[in-house]
């Protein structure tokens, strides 16, 4: 009784938790190129609701996905003309970014809000789903939480141990450096504000089609900036963005656990929706107790633009 | 409104962020900004009642106001010259 309550809390935990896998991992790409793009939640919003009429209109959920990615990359694009070719406040640009997105989703999404998709079936890995209590969290998932972990694995590789990993990093770290060598500084900035758009994108999408099947305004509640966040406490390491998300889907997921299970609790609902919110900084921040971390490992050049002259 | 509901004060602090940049962080400046705002708030208020068009509208005309105020940004910080 108790290892079901456990395996089903930590099953909700992983499928909560994969959004901000998702956006928070592309940010950190973003983010490592020296690129603040502040416009998560906008860019979410946008994907969910372009993954959504895309499902709803085609029938498809890769061609949902697909759309709700493509949504997201076009919002980056703008933020990339404004802030690369432009050059203008990173800060302002992605706060710009995020206002847009949420209001043209709201605004594209209204005539979709009452339509339901089809729930998109668990894919159920055989032998590997009989493991009890970790069968049911890791090999009865939906597709696209096996393919953020597919993702998150090649991205800790591509970090790590590739030549394009490491021309990110020192387009982040020295622009001018990297200039001087003759890497594209812009090029490699666009291709990470885009890929950064993209994996939003497809977290809104996945919150759309796959999380809850249906789209209304609103519904993607902070999560954008909540993986922002979660990209400077997990000082840009992509290990603490996935242990970070996970945590915050837990602490989300357990508050439905508590309001609707037999116990007796006198806390007010709207606590317990705080609460996520709450733990994730208090973890988080113990994480980083030193602020010397964040300085060390935040990208030198985060935030500014630059000129090649 | 004399009320008080969860949706008091919904995006009047991202959209105070946005007087601030069109304001060109002055406080005179500021002012008239949050004028100019009030008249989006209060244009998208007025085109869903009579026009029907979604209230929404007014959020999507906020990003856009910062978007184009940003990206003019650039021809005051440099010259375009025709060589």
């Amino acid at each position: 009784m108790t290892a079901d309550l456990l395996t089903s809390i930590l099953f909700a935990t992983v499928v909560a938790g994969t959004p901000l896998v998702l956006v928070a991992l592309g940010e950190l790409v973003c983010e490592k190129s020296g690129m603040l793009n502040l416009g998560a939640e906008g860019m979410m919003a946008l994907g969910a609701v372009g993954g959504f009429i895309a499902t709803f209109l085609t029938g498809s959920v890769w061609f949902g996905v697909t759309a709700g990615m493509l949504a997201g990359a076009l919002l980056a694009l703008i933020f990339g003309v404004i802030t690369i070719n432009l050059m203008a406040n990173q800060v302002a640009t992605g706060l710009a970014v995020a206002i847009f997105g949420v209001g043209l989703a709201a605004f594209i999404g209204k005539p979709f809000e009452s339509q339901v998709i089809p729930a998109t079936p668990v894919i159920v890995i055989p032998l590997l789903s009989e493991i009890p209590i970790l069968g049911k969290i890791f090999f009865q998932q939906q597709s696209l939480v096996y393919l953020t972990w597919i993702v998150f694995g090649g991205l800790v590789w591509f970090l790590a141990k590739t030549h394009g990993g490491l021309i990110l990093k020192a387009v982040g770290e020295s622009p001018a450096s990297a200039h001087a060598v003759g890497i594209s500084v812009n090029g490699v900035r666009y291709l990470a504000v885009l890929f950064g758009g993209a994996m939003a994108g497809l977290g809104g999408a996945f919150l759309s089609v796959f999380y809850t099947p249906m789209w209304t305004e609103g519904m993607i509640a902070g999560r954008g900036w909540i993986a922002l966040a979660l990209v400077v406490f997990a000082t840009w390491r992509p290990w603490r963005v996935l242990l970070g998300a996970y945590l915050f889907g837990g602490v989300l997921i357990s508050q439905f656990f508590v309001q609707s299970s037999t116990l007796q609790i006198n806390v007010p609902a709207q606590f317990l929706s705080a609460l996520p919110y709450l733990a994730t900084i208090g973890v988080l921040v113990l994480i980083c107790r030193n602020p010397q971390m964040i300085r060390i490992n935040s990208p030198a050049s985060l935030g500014r633009p630059f000129r090649a002259d | 409104m004399g009320q008080l509901t969860d949706k008091v004060g919904s995006g009047y602090g991202f959209a105070a962020i946005i007087i601030a940049f069109v304001g060109r962080l002055n406080p005179l400046g500021i002012g008239l900004a949050s004028l100019l705002m009030a008249l989006f708030y209060i244009g998208g208020e007025q085109a869903q009642q009579y026009l029907g068009v979604r209230g929404s509208i007014s959020k999507v005309f906020q990003g856009l106001l910062l978007f184009y105020l940003l990206a003019v940004d650039v021809l005051i910080r440099y010259r375009v010259r025709f060589s």
